[in-house]
């Protein structure tokens, strides 16, 4: 679907909602006899969302292709947000949608789910013990079209990344580990994950000067192209994976 | 490491003119030796250079090639891998 109908489509939505707000003349109502917004079926606000997801996924992409947004706050309707790993309610619904999208970009390896959502889970676990795993979320705000009340109800998280303290070297600089990229697989190709990496970068350097920030790719993906030759990463070997697949180990020190 | 990294300032065409029709070189630029290598795709790098002293610091894609570039004299942190949930597949 090209973005034009993406907002033809998203356009004949509003259309249909704003006629229950006019009279059969074509008048608006008054506020009193306006019929609020006719609950969506499950199944159609996961295609009404996913319509929004997809539009404002494009508009990004464009806008970052032209370099006219930088950060995934640029567009307004993005919002990068930290969340520290604590045992309460709040914490435990991000992770369990964080599952959810982790879990989706596996989809092609289903012998792994077990495997991987157990990971996921011991790997949180540990974090709300020792509390030195902090997670980075891209949330799409609810109210994106500016009205009070937007099908889209509550925020929704669509990618994240995680930073990982490490403890410090002996030069006394913190070590942090940079991993668990996902950016949801409705928004692939929409620059996102790269904005989230660059926002997120970019924010842990500044709270730490000299921090020095470790990660592992996957040599074949164009991502490890832009953390070489752009983020300021460096190749130091290669290791297996999880999977037992080849890794690149990369480092960005600043010294 | 940015700061002191040369093969950042190389272009496609230097990194291409340096290796010539080799399918690895070695050079010294300003003061650093760089270790350029050409691969079909970057499965193929060899990383026989990593043992000696020298990071990957840049790859760049050419239409039908992969030219890695590699980098002596980068300090580095002794790396040790946490039990880390792993990132999404490209």
């Amino acid at each position: 679907m090209t973005l034009r109908e993406l907002k033809n489509e998203f356009l004949f939505q509003e259309e249909l909602q704003d006629n229950f707000n006019y009279d059969g003349d074509g008048n608006l109502l008054p506020e009193k006899e306006r019929r609020p917004p006719a609950p969506m079926e499950p199944g159609l606000l996961h295609d009404s969302l996913n319509i929004q997801f997809y539009m404002l996924a494009s508009i990004f992409r464009e806008l970052k292709e032209r370099k006219l947004v930088e950060s995934v706050e640029d567009l307004g309707c993005f919002e990068l947000c930290t969340m520290e790993l604590e045992n309460n309610e709040e914490v435990q619904y991000d992770l369990g949608k964080m599952t959810e999208i982790y879990l989706r970009n596996y989809r092609n390896y289903p012998e792994l789910q077990e495997v991987l959502e157990n990971a996921f889970n011991t790997a949180n676990e540990d974090g709300i013990k020792k509390q030195k795993r902090v997670w980075y979320e891209v949330i799409l705000l609810g109210n994106v079209l500016g009205k009070e009340q937007s099908s889209l109800g509550s925020p929704e998280i669509i990618a994240f990344c995680q930073f990982q303290n490490m403890g410090r070297d002996s030069k006394g600089r913190k070590i942090y580990h940079f991993g668990a990229m996902n950016v949801s697989p409705d928004l692939r190709g929409s620059f996102l994950g790269e904005a989230l990496m660059e926002s997120s970068l970019s924010r842990e350097n500044n709270f730490e000067d000299n921090a020095v920030i470790k990660a592992e790719c996957d040599l074949n993906a164009p991502v490890t192209q832009y953390y070489l030759n752009k983020a300021g990463f460096a190749g130091t070997k290669i290791t297996r994976d999880f999977y037992g697949i080849s890794k690149l180990d990369i480092i960005s020190d600043p010294n | 490491m940015n700061e002191s990294s040369v093969s950042k300032k190389l272009t496609p065409e230097e990194a291409a003119g340096l290796l010539g029709n080799d399918q690895q070189v070695q050079k010294d630029i300003g003061g650093h030796k760089v270790i350029l290598q050409s691969a079909r795709k970057p499965s193929e790098i060899s990383f026989r250079p990593f043992g000696n002293g020298f990071v990957l610091t840049r790859l760049i894609q050419e239409e039908d090639r992969v030219i890695a570039v590699f980098e002596s004299g980068l300090q580095q942190s002794e790396h040790k891998s946490p039990a880390n949930v792993p990132n999404q597949r490209s």
